[in-house]
């Protein structure tokens, strides 16, 4: 029956998208679908996690992470049960959360052993941490003191980023186009960025990560997605340099070893339903777009992306565990639960 | 019965064992998507170049320029297609072991008359979100493109009918009317269902526009108005929407937006 829902779901997109009288190859044998390039090639499992929606609702499912236990925890902004936990095989373990209508980033951090979630809320206009099981434990409201916002309605959080010294950065992204960045105890240390196309500005700076990849010297990677961008940033909020990803309307960074795995919610001319999701390596070029087109460079430059097959519609984020299999969680796409890419 | 309950007992634990197998996706389940398309100028005076893109193994574009869909007989896209006159190219993409794309529609016009030193008056005015560089966005020679949302070219409405008012600087002969439309119906952008001239309050050509399609990709329209061949100073044109928004679309019932931006005589 859970299963049915899914699939009711799932088909009411696929077949509005069939229409256009597809030609079928009636002769060739069908096989599973196997989508990516290179070292990242992935089969595609579309019921992972699918639940009975007039239970466990979803509206749009906004981002995941997998917890110390290996648990895969998804949010979305349905306010019934704003937290969703899966363990990796898609079985339902727990729900929990009513108070996040604007449920959009999610962030886990360990802390002193212990696993801690930060919730950007978009309609809320603040960030809220929270334990594992839902308890609050702090607010971050709206940065009044940073004199850059003249109300609470201007900023519009969309993914913040934990530093190991409990540092908390958080971007903006539907709002002002800045990024804050706190201490542990709340305190606004720094803000920078803001609106604009100058290298060292936004046009919605959606996501937000810390690059530890060199151990060294950690930078920040946050996300121009209007602009194709990647941006690096110092962790005091220097410009350094961009990752250009021309076509590729990407969300957030998220690091797995030496790659950046990021949802890449349209592509080409940023039309809808034309999603995939971006896989790059340790030179930070894109090696491998599941659901998306070649990626080809030439003269050191990436050609413009685009989606190649319609697997997804909107992907927002995307979750790796520790088999590099990969958990998409999906934005405006038919209230569809997450779907599973193992790696092959 | 005891060894019924163990047979019992094993065909349950199979059972479960069975329900861990993933089942993936086959190759019947996905589509392809549609080419990318570009053309370097949409509205142009010598030459258009119109190219297509999707880069993917195996994968063939094939196109037509002679308004007829495309099938995989027609032919296979090489490079970049020139052309000396207005043109509508249709395209699609094949694979060995996918369904084929949806098809894009690219379109280039060639400029017969230049009018925009003309007068433009639009009743009501355009959305404030969606208001181009004012109502002589409509003659400016600037086709917008489907990125409706960033760019500052298309005149956005929510009315049922909208009103230009065109006067020109000179007299001049004119047979056709173009109207240049958006369509994006997941933007809950439709076409035009009827499009009107008016010389001296007479009605002088109409155009009803087909009904619209379920899941029509997004596309650049452009709606010709023939009209009786002569000198004009001044037209009016009406556009009117669709009433409501179609029963299989999310916003059924709701007022569709009317998307245009470009107004062109021959």
């Amino acid at each position: 029956m859970k299963r049915r829902k899914f699939i009711q779901n799932s088909s009411l997109l696929t077949a509005g998208l069939l229409v256009g009288t597809p030609v079928v190859h009636a002769l060739s044998q069908y096989k599973d679908t196997v989508i990516g390039h290179g070292t990242h090639q992935y089969k595609i499992d579309l019921n992972w996690g699918a639940l009975n929606s007039s239970y466990y609702p979803v509206n749009d499912c906004h981002e995941m992470v997998q917890d110390s236990k290996g648990r895969i925890i998804l949010l979305t902004n349905h306010t019934k049960n704003n937290i969703i936990i899966y363990d990796r095989s898609g079985k339902l373990l727990e729900v929990w959360g009513t108070d996040y209508p604007g449920a959009h980033g999610l962030t886990l951090k360990v802390e002193n052993g212990e696993d801690f979630l930060y919730i950007s809320d978009n309609t809320r206009h603040e960030i809220i941490k929270t334990t594992l099981e839902g308890k609050v434990v702090q607010v971050f409201p709206y940065p009044k003191e940073s004199g850059k916002y003249a109300s609470k309605n201007l900023y519009i959080p969309t993914e913040t980023a934990i530093n190991n010294n409990g540092d908390v950065y958080v971007a903006d992204g539907y709002g002002e186009q800045h990024i804050m960045h706190y201490n542990a105890k709340g305190e606004l240390l720094n803000i920078f960025g803001g609106k604009g196309d100058e290298n060292h500005l936004f046009n919605n700076a959606h996501g937000i990560c810390i690059d530890t990849r060199d151990v060294e010297n950690p930078t920040l990677l946050i996300t121009a997605r209007q602009q194709n961008k990647l941006k690096r940033f110092s962790m005091r909020g220097e410009y350094i340099s961009s990752i250009d990803l021309p076509g590729a309307f990407i969300c957030r960074p998220v690091i797995h070893g030496q790659h950046v795995y990021l949802a890449t919610i349209w592509s080409g001319n940023g039309s809808e339903g034309t999603g995939f999701i971006s896989i790059l390596d340790g030179n930070n070029k894109l090696i491998s777009a599941p659901g998306g087109c070649t990626p080809i460079y030439e003269d050191n430059k990436l050609l413009p992306m685009h989606q190649a097959l319609n697997v997804f519609y909107h992907p927002h984020d995307v979750c790796v565990d520790q088999d590099e299999n990969l958990y998409v969680a999906q934005w405006n796409s038919g209230k569809t639960y997450p779907i599973k890419l193992t790696r092959v | 019965m005891k060894n019924f309950i163990v047979v019992l007992l094993l065909s349950t634990l199979l059972s479960c064992q069975q329900k861990e197998k993933e089942v993936f996706a086959s190759t019947n389940s996905f589509q392809l998507s549609p080419p990318l398309g570009r053309v370097d100028s949409a509205l142009f005076k010598n030459l258009a170049k119109i190219s297509l893109d999707f880069k993917y193994p195996e994968a063939q574009i094939r196109y037509t320029k002679n308004g007829t869909e495309v099938t995989n007989n027609s032919p296979l896209y090489k490079g970049t297609i020139s052309t000396t006159k207005s043109t509508k190219i249709r395209a699609r993409v094949f694979h060995p072991e996918f369904a084929s794309s949806a098809e894009i529609e690219l379109q280039v016009v060639q400029i017969k008359k230049n009018i925009s030193t003309s007068v433009v008056t639009i009743t009501p005015e355009a959305n404030a979100n969606y208001s181009g560089n004012g109502s002589s966005s409509l003659i400016d020679l600037q086709k917008g493109t489907l990125q409706f949302r960033t760019e500052k070219k298309w005149l956005g409405f929510q009315s049922k009918t909208v009103t230009v008012d065109l006067t020109f600087q000179e007299e001049t002969k004119i047979s056709k009317v173009i109207l240049s439309a958006l369509i994006d119906q997941s933007g809950w952008i439709f076409s035009p269902s009827t499009v009107s001239v008016f010389s001296r309050g007479m009605e002088i050509g109409k155009v009803i526009v087909s009904s619209v399609v379920e899941q029509q990709p997004s596309q650049l329209k452009y709606i010709k108005i023939p009209i009786k061949k002569q000198n004009y100073s001044s037209l009016k044109i009406k556009i009117e929407s669709l009433e409501t928004i179609p029963e299989w679309h999310q916003g059924k019932g709701t007022s569709p937006w009317l998307f245009i931006d470009e107004l062109l005589v021959e």
